[in-house]
């Protein structure tokens, strides 16, 4: 287990997205669990300067109802990641139950899996988001689930390759014959075996429920009681010309984000590779 | 007069930060028409010297040090241009998995043409067609092949094919690495038979490479023996398969069951194959040898020569440490 | 009732999807096995000793045919209880460096067999039911390899395990699928010796199947030898070996070189290569290739004859 962890921490250290990646996002982490310390106004308050520019009050200046944009991108850290990685986690898990059932089960039950996959690919996601979140109200955890919900496809079709390779693989047979049960099989050796490249999609999954999130409220259909930077975007919009900090920062914000999941999936890819060429 | 000459070849890969030690001081001489067998398991080497033969290792990764003089040539010393004058014109090889090494969309007469004209770019086509033609009879393979697919091929005449596609300037030296060993039984008689009678026609010296002993007795006229990229033993076919001198040779005989006689105990050699990337004091059999005795573990054995070309890397053979 | 297994007829068709070709890999295997024997089965590649190698074990379903163990047919038995069936029928695979999950390390690989079957109380108690196994088997100190990864074993290591895992739920069946073919030549005596050892002490039976005759010919009691999908001849070992009847076995026989430099081979030469059981002709399968076919033989499949006491042979050219 040590031997493990040691070699994992070597692999990060030897690639350069990996590294980056992780530091950003710890940086990331850093601030959403901070934020009260790092934060320099309640991000709610509505001041009485409004529409400031940035200074050394107000960092990022204060949007056209006096709230501290500083604070406001600070404590969005926080909804961007939640969102982010639980509807990330409910879209990887579901993905990969299904992908590996339809992969591994082969024969009929792939078919229908397939076609029910097919189904969802068609779907235009956002606008059932929007219409899920137009019957059941905009709550943060709606929003969650219902991204989580329809992005699993990604996950599902990954998966489904990956079992399909691996069920023809001696270990499996073997395990078979041992007296392993067809989801004794399905849990402890195919998911585990086929799982890597799916942790490397699913920190894509993360930046993407961010933008969706971002997207959403963007057009208002956000949580209104959450800060999240789509909102503080949505708002700015209005304020480009005379307040053009509002948006900018928020943005900037995503931005960053967006980027380090985006760098630790691609290390993670890069990891995937020569691992593939060091194994017989 | 030999024809190829391989004096101290030492071969070393650097592969994540280790040195692997895959051919150790290895020197051996090939004469003309001597067909010889390399013979060794996993990790002898065996199939690393033949590709440093042919300068075919990857130059990053490897360094090799020593000489290999083909017709008093260093070929280790001269440059690409001039090695690829050599390559396939007097020295070809034919691997073991050939169907990788051909291009599944091509068929078979339109790829040894495209080789054929590499050397001879003005050759006309009919020409070609011709010499590809009488090599298939060589090999027996029937004029249809010309037209064929590879994946429409058997595995045992994809071996045909790529035998005829090493005789295609007829070469003085053949190096067969694993050449039969994924066929089967009956394919495999059949084709070395069919290098036998060439290597008479064609007048070619030939080194094959295996893991299988059978194959060099029935089919070679000497043979080496190689351990963890150490050669421990080598002679005539005739000396060292029937009176083994080295321990290892003699397990390794041991190894095989035969078909004849009492159905007697069979006993291999215990232990598993030293790391190459460790440098190793003494022989590097000791460790598996019931025959060591001291100096084994600490002096490496020097190759000692006998009589009718048998050369034996043993302390315990030739008095070393007797008299 | 001796008889540890009995196979009826077995036989297990395969249909290509594009060319709607059938693939007759077994085509009505027919055979019994005794409690304590070893059974070799040898062919080329094509002959379907594979594939009845998997359907002994019951990782394929048969097109027609039945496999009994024990008196009961065994996709009963995999139905009604599957625990039971795999504890009494293991299998070695060819490949030992593929037969475990790489992520698993020696002690989750052998007491997670144990697991599945209930066998032990306690991880402790199952951890020391490997230890005494794996040392029973040769592998010394047995502690230090129960940590180690795949990966990091040899071969000829992997194999041992992979007999020491299936011989911890006491099987009374094992077959073994070429399981010597990929290790190095000097290593394959103590693995072959392991099996033996095993089986002749516990009583149990082995289905050893290869393409190596003189492999074959050490570890078994009798030999059935096989052709795109039947068999041709068997009998006990040393007569097989000796007195062989089948023109094909004759043929494989005498294509097995020595070790020996002096010995000089009859070696029957025949021309072609092993074809795939695909469009397998009226008559017997081996006359488009056979040295002394004749025209009844294109004509009808020879029935299976008995040469003598225990050894079969279909052909039209016995006695």
């Amino acid at each position: 287990m040590i031997e493990n962890s040691q070699q994992m921490l070597k692999a990060i250290n030897s690639i350069k997205e990996l590294k980056v990646g992780i530091i950003l996002l710890m940086i990331l982490i850093g601030i959403a669990v901070f934020a009260p310390l790092i934060a320099t106004h309640d991000p709610y308050v509505l001041n009485d300067e409004m529409i400031a520019k940035p200074s050394s009050k107000y960092i990022f200046g204060t949007d056209g109802l006096g709230r501290d944009v500083f604070s406001m991108v600070v404590y969005g850290s926080r909804t961007s990641l939640k969102i982010g990685i639980i509807a990330a986690a409910i879209s990887s898990v579901i993905g990969t139950l299904i992908g590996g059932v339809a992969g591994y089960m082969g024969g009929k039950v792939d078919k229908v899996i397939s076609e029910i996959i097919n189904m969802f690919l068609m779907l235009p996601t956002f606008f059932l988001i929007l219409i899920v979140v137009a019957i059941y109200g905009s709550s943060l955890s709606n929003i969650i689930i219902v991204i989580g919900l329809t992005s699993w496809t990604g996950t599902a079709r990954l998966m489904r390759a990956q079992a399909i390779s691996l069920r023809e693989r001696t270990f499996i047979k073997s395990a078979k014959t041992i007296g392993e049960s067809e989801m004794g099989i399905l849990f402890k050796h195919i998911i585990p075996n086929g799982i890597f490249p799916i942790i490397a999609d699913s920190t894509m999954s993360v930046s993407s429920a961010i933008l969706s999130e971002a997207g959403l409220s963007f057009i208002g259909l956000g949580d209104p009681n959450v800060v999240s930077w789509g909102q503080i975007i949505a708002h700015g919009k209005g304020y480009l010309t005379r307040g053009w900090w509002i948006c900018t920062f928020s943005g900037l914000a995503i931005v960053f984000t967006v980027i380090s999941f985006y760098l630790i999936g691609e290390g993670m890819n890069h990891i995937l590779s020569p691992k593939l060429n060091k194994i017989k | 007069m030999s024809l190829l000459e391989i004096n101290n070849l030492n071969v070393e890969y650097r592969v994540e930060g280790k040195n692997i030690k895959a051919v150790k001081d290895v020197s051996l001489d090939i004469g003309v028409q001597d067909s010889i067998g390399i013979v060794g398991e996993s990790g002898s080497g065996k199939s690393t010297l033949a590709m440093a033969i042919l300068k075919l290792l990857p130059a990053n990764i490897t360094e090799i040090t020593g000489e290999i003089i083909f017709d008093g040539v260093d070929l280790l010393k001269i440059s690409e241009d001039e090695l690829r004058k050599i390559r396939w014109k007097d020295i070809a090889v034919v691997f073991q998995k050939s169907m990788n090494s051909l291009s599944p969309v091509h068929k078979i007469g339109f790829q040894m043409s495209d080789i054929y004209k590499v050397h001879k770019p003005k050759a006309s086509d009919r020409e070609v067609k011709e010499r590809i033609l009488e090599l298939f009879d060589l090999v027996n393979l029937s004029e249809r092949v010309f037209d064929l697919y590879p994946h429409e091929l058997s595995g045992g005449m994809m071996q045909r094919v790529s035998i005829a596609l090493s005789l295609i300037y007829f070469p003085r030296l053949l190096i067969l690495d694993e050449a039969t060993t994924a066929l089967d039984v009956v394919t495999q008689g059949q084709i070395l038979d069919e290098i036998m009678k060439l290597e008479e026609k064609l007048h070619l010296t030939r080194i094959m490479i295996t893991h299988d002993v059978s194959v060099v007795s029935s089919t070679c006229k000497k043979v080496a023996v190689m351990y963890a990229g150490c050669l421990l033993e080598s002679g005539y076919v005739s000396d060292v398969l029937t009176k083994p001198k080295h321990p290892y040779t003699e397990g390794l005989l041991n190894s095989y069951p035969s078909l004849k006689g009492e159905r007697k105990n069979l006993r291999g050699i215990p232990g598993t194959l030293p790391d190459l990337s460790i440098s190793h004091r003494g022989c590097i059999f000791a460790d598996r040898c019931k025959k060591a005795t001291e100096i084994c573990f600490n002096e490496e054995p020097k190759m000692m020569e006998f009589d009718n070309n048998w050369n034996v890397a043993c302390h315990l053979v030739g008095g070393a440490d007797c008299d | 009732m001796t008889n540890l297994i009995r196979v009826n007829n077995l036989t297990k068709w395969y249909v290509g999807k594009k060319k709607k070709q059938t693939i007759k890999a077994v085509d009505g295997v027919s055979f019994t096995l005794e409690k304590g024997k070893i059974l070799g089965i040898i062919g080329e590649s094509g002959c379907g000793k594979s594939t009845l190698g998997r359907l002994l074990v019951a990782l394929e379903k048969p097109t027609d045919g039945t496999i009994e163990f024990e008196d009961q047919i065994i996709n009963h038995i995999v139905k009604q209880e599957p625990l039971k069936f795999r504890r009494n029928c293991q299998m070695i695979f060819q490949n030992p460096f593929d037969t475990f999950d790489p992520r698993n390390d020696i002690q989750k690989i052998l007491t997670n067999a144990l697991k599945i079957h209930n066998i032990g109380n306690s991880k402790e108690e199952r951890v020391d039911i490997c230890i005494k196994a794996m040392e029973d088997a040769g592998i010394k100190p047995a502690k230090d390899y129960l940590h180690r990864y795949p990966h990091e074993l040899s071969g000829g290591q992997l194999q041992r395990i992979s007999i020491i895992r299936s011989m911890l739920l006491k099987p009374k069946l094992i077959i073994a699928d070429e399981p010597v073919s990929m290790l190095d030549v000097s290593v394959r005596a103590d693995i072959l010796n392991v099996l033996l050892n095993m089986t002749k002490e516990k009583d149990a039976s082995m289905i050893f199947i290869s393409h190596d005759i003189a492999t074959t010919r050490y570890i078994s009691d009798m030999i059935a030898v096989m052709y795109l999908g039947r068999i041709v001849e068997m009998g006990k070992t040393d007569d097989i070996i000796q007195n062989l009847k089948h023109p094909y076995t004759k043929v494989l026989i005498s294509n097995c070189a020595s070790i020996d430099p002096f010995e000089k081979a009859n070696v029957i030469k025949i021309n072609g290569e092993p074809p795939t059981p695909i469009d397998t002709g009226p008559g017997c399968y081996f006359a488009p290739r056979c040295y002394k076919a004749c025209e009844e033989c294109k004509e009808s499949y020879p029935p299976m004859i008995k040469v003598e006491d225990g050894h079969y042979a279909s052909c039209f050219y016995l006695g």
